[in-house]
């Protein structure tokens, strides 16, 4: 029974439904940007990251959150920004009493990551590829609603809904880490590849143009009106659940290819030198 | 014990799915179309659902048949309602409605460039889904299955959810709809055009004989078996197979002009 026990938990713990962005959502992220690398900067990753494909990694920084060495990561998976959508900077986000704020660092950890890797000739090999394997997971943090911390509407990020005859409330914020897109979507990375992998070079080019602070200033404008379709502990049914699920299904599905070609743009930048470099500011 | 454990575990894999074909097999169905339809077609199917692939659309009748402007099309994803009427006022039988609403939209889709994108993008939405539908065993003969109920493990679940999402989840529990429709599409060309051959009547004829089948197959007591599993699974994998080719052919015929 035990192991029974453990192995259904196991299960909930892997499957789409429970932990889908940190898990085949981020290696639909990994897979769209692995197909978008250049072959020189996929040369180059690869032979940093040990022979193995970005996509290996896809949610390595999770998978080494509680390790000693690696607690510092815990921070970098949020953004904090103003009610003018602006980035509020790591310095004086750090230092907010509100700990929602103080602890979305997440534009930090990927400064300071392409900076170790634009500076690879200082570092050890390790530290290298700790840092590629930071880029790839915070860029699709970056793509995800509620990694966004509006700092004039944090009591948002409480907001709580039930589902049919649930007793339990489901956190909206962990509505957007799956169920924005696995309720209506039972696909692997392959089909999120076949599905999002369709853009012309000029819509990539429109897409990945710009800096990785305009794209998060882009996202911000967008998902600061997923909390206009939630009133606080709103009862669905199931009907009425699946019209609410039809406001976001498309939007939130689209962020994973948007995540894969702006990975694919920052990582050809760094590993490819005829590729053009993306700064974060 | 075993039998919980994968109830559990489909019950996970086919969460939010209960209606019709799951999102796996529909996906499954329109990817062994896309993989058959000629290119001219496929681009020009595409050009009307904004770049996307047909698969993208598999199910979204499904999530848009319950209210407005949509809840017209409640019944065409079943041959009729529980309450549907069979026949006409002289007494007439009537079509069944996912057929019917196929061959309409064929015989007015023949013609897809004299009509406005809109609509030629929503029959595309149309066809993708109630072809599989009309593969379903469990959606002809719906009104006689509808209140049905089998036993699977410990859990008592409707014969409808069980053959929508269940029989496939279990066979093929790790694969993707990519993966399964290359898994499944190995017939050759010869093949391929014998299952093509027909009309939508002739397929909903056909799809009835593996209802029945289906249903006959059933344990007296309702208790799921193994070995019914077995039995069941390659009927099922037949129509989704079937499904995707007729899709295709359809597909072809308005398109590939």
């Amino acid at each position: 029974m035990k192991r029974l026990l453990i192995s259904i938990i196991a299960l909930l713990a892997l499957s789409p439904m429970a932990k889908a962005w940190n898990g085949p959502l981020h290696a639909a992220v990994a897979e769209i940007a692995n197909v978008n690398l250049t072959p020189e900067a996929r040369k180059n990753i690869e032979a940093a990251l040990g022979n193995h494909g970005i996509v290996y990694y896809a949610h390595w920084m999770d998978d080494v959150a509680k390790t000693e060495g690696y607690k510092h990561v815990s921070k970098w998976h949020n953004v904090p920004l103003t009610a003018k959508n602006k980035i509020i900077p790591a310095k004086k986000a750090a230092k907010s009493k509100n700990g929602t704020i103080s602890k979305a660092l997440a534009m930090d950890g990927l400064a300071r990551a392409i900076a170790a890797i634009e500076n690879r000739d200082a570092i050890s090999a390790e530290e290298l590829k700790d840092n590629i394997r930071y880029v790839i997971y915070i860029v699709g943090d970056l793509h995800c609603p509620s990694h966004y911390v509006f700092t004039d509407m944090l009591e948002q990020r409480a907001l709580k809904y039930f589902y049919h005859k649930e007793k339990k409330p489901r956190s909206f914020m962990r509505f957007w880490e799956s169920e924005a897109i696995t309720s209506t979507f039972s696909w692997r990375p392959s089909e999120f590849v076949h599905q999002l992998n369709r853009l012309s070079p000029e819509q990539i080019a429109r897409l990945t143009e710009g800096s990785v602070s305009d794209w998060v200033k882009g996202n911000a404008k967008t998902y600061r009106q997923i909390y206009s379709h939630l009133t606080p502990n709103q009862h669905f049914d199931k009907k009425q659940y699946r019209i609410w699920l039809n406001n976001f299904y498309e939007m939130a599905t689209d962020q994973i290819g948007v995540a894969g070609y702006r990975l694919a743009a920052l990582l050809n930048g760094l590993f490819d030198e005829s590729e053009p470099k993306k700064s974060i500011k | 014990m075993k039998r919980t454990f994968l109830t559990t575990i489909v019950a996970l894999l086919i969460a939010g799915n209960a209606m019709a074909w799951d999102n796996r097999s529909h996906s499954t169905i329109a990817r062994i179309a896309e993989k058959h339809l000629t290119p001219r077609a496929k681009a020009n199917i595409e050009r009307y659902i904004d770049g996307h692939s047909v698969v993208y659309y598999a199910s979204w009748m499904d999530y848009n048949r319950t209210f407005p402007p949509y809840d017209v099309t409640h019944d065409w994803h079943v041959d009729y309602w529980t309450d549907a009427q069979r026949t006409d006022a002289e007494g007439n039988p009537l079509p069944p409605q996912s057929v019917d609403n196929i061959k309409r939209i064929m015989r007015e889709m023949s013609d897809f460039r004299s009509m406005p994108d809109s609509v030629v993008n929503i029959n595309i939405k149309y066809l993708v889904h109630l072809v599989g539908d009309m593969h379903c065993p469990v959606h002809v003969n719906f009104a006689k299955y509808r209140p049905l109920k089998i036993k699977w493990g410990k859990e008592q679940i409707k014969y409808h959810k069980f053959y929508d999402g269940y029989i496939i989840a279990l066979k093929h529990k790790n694969a993707s709809p990519l993966a399964l429709a290359d898994e499944l599409d190995r017939v050759d060309d010869a093949r391929r055009a014998e299952l093509q051959a027909g009309t939508p009547d002739d397929w909903h004829e056909e799809t009835l004989r593996y209802s029945t089948k289906s249903y006959e197959l059933l344990p007296e007591d309702k208790v799921i078996t193994d070995k019914y599993l077995s039995e069941v699974a390659p009927l099922a994998e037949h129509l989704l197979v079937a499904a995707g080719y007729r899709l295709a052919l359809i597909f072809n015929t308005i398109f590939d002009k």
